[in-house]
């Protein structure tokens, strides 16, 4: 009996705590407070553009890399840490970054939500391919991402338009600081441009080279650069290859002599290899994002140039 | 360089289109199948296979704070319950599973849910059959609560506190149509977790109370889990003890659990230890706290399609060995709110 009264008063000192902790937190609110434009990113690329537009008046926090899959992070409870303290998010959107939008519901933070004034939509304005169409008589498969190809920014066309897309919200949040932002946009911009021309330049003896991409990752990239995929090993986004999927575009790769199969360092590089075994097509990892801790990949701009480098050099050894 | 930049100005001066109408009326549809093959060893083999459950899920936004999300079920045998192969054991019944209607900021910090729901109690019960870690539900949750998950009609409040680390209240009231409570119970919750380059190491304190059919019961629990996370590997250790005291009668339990995931591949163990729940005390007699452990294997087929194996073993139980088979698969847009 005593010993029930005990756990009936520890149940007691349970819901007392929780109640000390509530009152400890509304006394001590103003804990933390910045002054400089916390941005929150779900990808290594929106941060760096971001970090180009606001410059020293922004405080981007980046969840995830170019080593990551963006489309499985593991949504950390710490991370909506960062999210309580947010004043602009800019997620990827078109369904790929499900576990941010999870971060942003549970951050209890208005500023941030889809329409709020902190919700950057950062493909408004951007052509989306791939949105899926489907015809009588052919099956219904179930699409991941049923509002087009989420891969968006690989395309520095893309990149522009996210570039003005964080401007525009920048400015209309913080109006003060609108030409500071537009001045680093121009900034921003003209780098774009000039490694743009710059590769397009190096790259146009290999324009309409032929590859295959594991998941649809690179389609902007490639429409960007005139590189035609031919296809995928993933038969359909987010399903693995099938060893018949494999043969029949083994087939489909001799015949349109493809040259690459392109893949980010997180896929399975066995179903790579097995296909370029058959093929004799080259394998070149590929990243999707920028990796801020490896030097060749540390922004947006270094993204490209390695990816587009990458592949003149597969193709160059193939052809040799 | 200066026309393409003149060119995205004009866009700039573009008024931003928020929310399309599309976007706000049209919820997210989806569902899951959920179907097991039970195989219990004891004198004699005997197999059963069953659904366990079809999910179907309407969630989407009311408004960019408020959001609703609506789980439908098509439900097979609950794990424990003797389901004899025939018309009553393979009965499908249609549930409500959860409703609810999300608001997401109040004011201050302050959030709630309104609606049916899956009581926040510790790690374990807020989650939805396709989310456990497990095929079926560890011992201590069926003993408490007689199902597997406490499920109440009500309401709850969430406070995040504004501080370097993640701190989150929450309390509610709520009435119960099945399980140990008989009318209106009460919730709370405290969890706090803290990110240290790739580990995360999270803790919460539990708390559900109410009526039962004779007497005023409380169940407490406490859980800590330590994830590691670097690229694709993880490593999830979790421990959930629980504690129900009511005014003449206590019995408690615990789970544990230590995954390893890499890819598409998943594998780890269960511990359970729990007493029995009081209405079955009877039956055991000579070994008041029953034991398990079971080996669980997972394979990721596709994103939304997963194979799982599990093999039960609690030696003072009948039966002492159980394998399970699962596969559950996904229609659509399916998600479900980061759970604390």
């Amino acid at each position: 009996m005593r010993k029930q009264k005990k756990i009936a008063s520890l149940a007691k000192i349970v819901l007392l705590n929780q109640v000390l902790l509530f009152l400890f937190s509304i006394l001590g609110k103003s804990v933390g407070e910045a002054k400089k434009i916390k941005v929150v990113s779900p990808i290594c690329t929106f941060a760096d553009i971001a970090k180009n537009i606001g410059g020293d008046r922004v405080d981007v926090i980046n969840l995830s890399d170019g080593l990551n899959d963006p489309h499985f992070v593991e949504p950390r409870p710490s991370m909506i840490i960062h999210m309580i303290n947010a004043e602009v998010v800019i997620p990827i959107g078109l369904r790929l970054d499900m576990w941010f939008f999870s971060l942003i519901e549970k951050s209890a933070n208005p500023k941030i939500f889809e329409g709020s004034s902190g919700f950057i939509r950062t493909y408004e304005g951007v052509r989306i391919l791939e949105v899926p169409e489907y015809k009588i008589g052919q099956p219904r498969i179930g699409d991941i991402h049923p509002e087009g190809n989420p891969h968006y920014w690989l395309s520095p066309d893309n990149a522009k338009i996210i570039a003005m897309n964080i401007t525009k919200k920048l400015s209309e949040i913080y109006p003060e600081e609108k030409g500071y932002f537009m001045k680093n946009a121009e900034i921003f911009i003209g780098k774009i441009d000039e490694a743009e021309e710059d590769l397009k330049k190096e790259f146009s003896r290999f324009e309409g080279v032929k590859a295959i991409q594991y998941h649809k990752t690179f389609t902007y990239f490639a429409d960007f650069f005139k590189i035609k995929i031919v296809g995928e090993l993933e038969p359909y986004p987010g399903i693995p290859p099938t060893p018949s999927h494999i043969s029949q575009l083994a087939e489909k790769m001799k015949k349109e002599r493809v040259e690459i199969i392109i893949y980010e360092p997180f896929r399975n590089k066995k179903d790579v290899e097995r296909l370029s075994k058959i093929t004799s097509a080259t394998p070149t990892e590929l990243y999707a994002d920028c990796v801020p801790q490896i030097n060749e990949l540390k922004d947006y701009i270094s993204l490209i140039r390695y990816n587009i480098r990458k592949i003149m050099m597969s193709i160059e050894g193939k052809r040799k | 360089m200066e026309i393409g930049f003149i060119l995205f100005l004009a866009l700039i001066s573009q008024e931003t289109k928020t929310l399309k109408g599309r976007a706000l009326l049209n919820p997210d549809i989806s569902a899951i199948g959920n179907i097991v093959n039970q195989t219990l060893l004891e004198n004699k083999i005997k197999n059963e296979f069953f659904i366990k459950e079809f999910e179907f899920a309407f969630q989407g936004y009311l408004y960019p704070s408020i959001r609703a999300d609506i789980f439908l079920t098509a439900h097979g045998p609950k794990f424990g319950a003797n389901h004899e192969h025939g018309v009553e054991g393979n009965h499908i019944g249609l549930d409500l599973e959860e409703a609810y209607v999300s608001l997401l900021n109040i004011w201050g910090g302050f959030s709630g849910k309104i609606g049916r729901k899956y009581i926040e109690f510790g790690k374990f019960n807020p989650l939805h059959p396709e989310q456990w870690l497990y095929v079926d539900p560890p011992k201590v949750i069926q003993n408490m609560f007689g199902t597997e998950n406490l499920i109440g009609d009500g309401g709850q409040i969430e406070f995040l506190f504004p501080l370097p680390f993640l701190l989150r209240i929450q309390g509610g009231i709520f009435r119960n149509f099945e399980g140990p409570f008989q009318d209106v119970f009460y919730s709370s919750r405290a969890f706090s977790s803290f990110g240290i380059s790739e580990f995360e190491l999270s803790f919460g304190t539990s708390y559900v109370g109410g009526k039962t059919e004779k007497e005023f019961a409380n169940f407490i629990g406490g859980d800590i889990t330590l994830d590691y996370i670097k690229g694709y590997t993880k490593l999830t250790f979790i421990l959930e003890p629980i504690l129900a005291v009511d005014e003449k009668s206590k019995f408690a339990g615990f789970y544990s659990s230590l995954f390893y995931s890499t890819g598409r591949f998943q594998a780890g163990f269960r511990i359970d230890g729990a007493e029995p729940h009081k209405e079955t005390e009877e039956e055991h007699t000579e070994n008041k706290i029953s034991f398990g452990i079971s080996p669980i294997f997972a394979f990721l087929l596709t994103e939304t399609t997963k194979i799982r194996f599990q093999y039960s073993f609690f030696p003072s139980e009948k039966p002492k060995h159980t394998i399970f088979f699962q596969l559950i698969f996904g229609l659509g847009p399916h998600s479900h709110v980061l759970q604390f």
